[in-house]
């Protein structure tokens, strides 16, 4: 096939031709793949399909609170807790918010991980810094005997599954905490030291093969990346923006860390991580720290917590990566 | 049945299993290494799996104690930015 290029101010001009390979030239965009480059000749635009990452405002959530927990997926979510204090729970079917039936104990800064119906809470503030462990079902959190060894709060969410759950760092209200823990279900049981203060970080992934990014250490916000592998965690390489009070979702291949803070300086930034590099992405359409959220690495929402709006807005955003026709430039 | 009081280093993975936890009803990891178990032969047969030092509750709340202290010294000392909520506070063992 060969054309002629029109109208291409600031592209190189002349005639193409493409028996094989070359960039082909189109009146139409075609049927997308992943990194397929074509000339339309009807918007005389080059064009490349990319699979890129957006936010977007969808419902708010009914009560609008800090340092709530959230787990599950962006069309079956689950946020709880918050404050020191709250109890209230409410479930995401990916288009509204629904109150249900509360935790047994009111708290905030609390970590959770799973499904909405096979959900888990650990640890939190509820003024004092609490080890508490409950499970939900999708219809009620039930409070379990095996709590953390530790009291632990300002921990991120964690992650993984109900009967697989990892969560490591935090703070004691009395000391940073750099040992790991893991739940089986039943109980909790110690894994691989982190070895480095981590409060508000983000985490991703599953108990063998997990994240977590970002966070303070006491004296700092932080860019550090760890990975887990079910034994032990390593050091990689370090997110773009330092941050704090930060989500994460996704897994360790296919990660998303997004919002947070670095003193009064708040961010609408998110980052995706492939599992050697993380990459600035779509950002939220408004800075948000702490806040929730759970999801995947190309499907997430995060919801509540502290906005450009105002604290404890109630307000949701969805994460969706889609593969887009991109028009190229010399910008 | 009062608690048992020892001070055992965290050696990170498996260090307490799934089954320890089962097995000692009372298990509480502190500040300084200090851990609260159960006071039965499971949580002897655990820490003895360890170089441990059996403490008495008064002791094992020293330690605590020195361990809060100083956390609350390096905290005061700390550059800005930080957490005023975040002092670190003393706290009394079960």
């Amino acid at each position: 096939m060969s054309g002629k290029i029109g109208n291409n101010t600031g592209y190189s001009s002349g005639s193409i031709t493409a028996p094989s390979g070359g960039v082909e030239i189109l009146s139409s965009d075609p049927t997308l793949t992943e990194g397929l480059l074509w000339y339309n000749s009807t918007s005389n635009v080059l064009k490349v399909a990319r699979t890129v990452g957006a936010w977007s405002a969808v419902n708010d959530c009914n009560t609008g609170i800090t340092y709530s927990c959230a787990f599950g997926t962006q069309t079956a979510g689950v946020k709880a807790g918050g404050g020191t204090s709250s109890t209230v729970t409410e479930e995401y079917d990916g288009t509204d918010w629904s109150s249900v039936n509360a935790l047994n104990t009111g708290r905030g800064e609390l970590g959770a991980c799973g499904t909405l119906t096979a959900g888990v809470s650990y640890g939190g503030n509820t003024g004092s810094t609490v080890a508490e462990t409950e499970e939900y079902n999708g219809t009620n959190w039930t409070d379990v005997a095996g709590d953390l060894s530790g009291v632990r709060r300002q921990i991120g969410l964690g992650c993984g599954t109900q009967t697989a759950a990892l969560i490591t760092a935090g703070y004691s209200g009395s000391s940073y905490i750099t040992t790991t823990e893991e739940y089986d279900g039943t109980n909790w049981a110690s894994g691989g030291a982190l070895g480095r203060n981590a409060t508000f970080a983000a985490f991703g992934g599953i108990l063998t093969a997990a994240f977590i990014v970002a966070g303070h250490t006491g004296s700092a916000v932080s860019a550090s990346t760890s990975e887990y592998n079910g034994t032990a965690w390593t050091a990689v390489n370090d997110c773009n923006t330092a941050a704090e009070q930060t989500v994460g979702a996704g897994t360790q291949t296919d990660g998303l860390k997004y919002g947070g803070n670095s003193g009064a300086t708040y961010y609408a930034v998110s980052e995706t991580y492939n599992g050697t590099t993380w990459t600035t992405g779509g950002a939220l359409s408004e800075t948000r720290y702490r806040h929730s959220g759970a999801g995947t690495g190309s499907a997430a929402f995060t919801v509540t917590g502290n906005t450009a709006t105002g604290n404890s807005d109630p307000s949701t955003e969805e994460y969706t990566e889609a593969l887009t026709a991109r028009t190229l430039t010399n910008s | 049945m009062a608690n048992k009081y020892w001070v055992i280093e965290n050696t990170g993975k498996d260090f307490f299993t799934h089954q320890d936890r089962d097995d000692m009803p009372v298990f509480q990891g502190h500040p300084g290494d200090v851990w609260i178990t159960s006071d039965n032969a499971k949580a002897t047969a655990w820490s003895g799996k360890y170089p441990n030092v059996s403490k008495t509750k008064a002791e094992a709340q020293a330690i605590v104690d020195g361990k809060v202290e100083e956390a609350q010294e390096e905290w005061d000392n700390q550059d800005e930015p930080k957490h005023p909520e975040d002092r670190p506070v003393k706290y009394t063992l079960d």
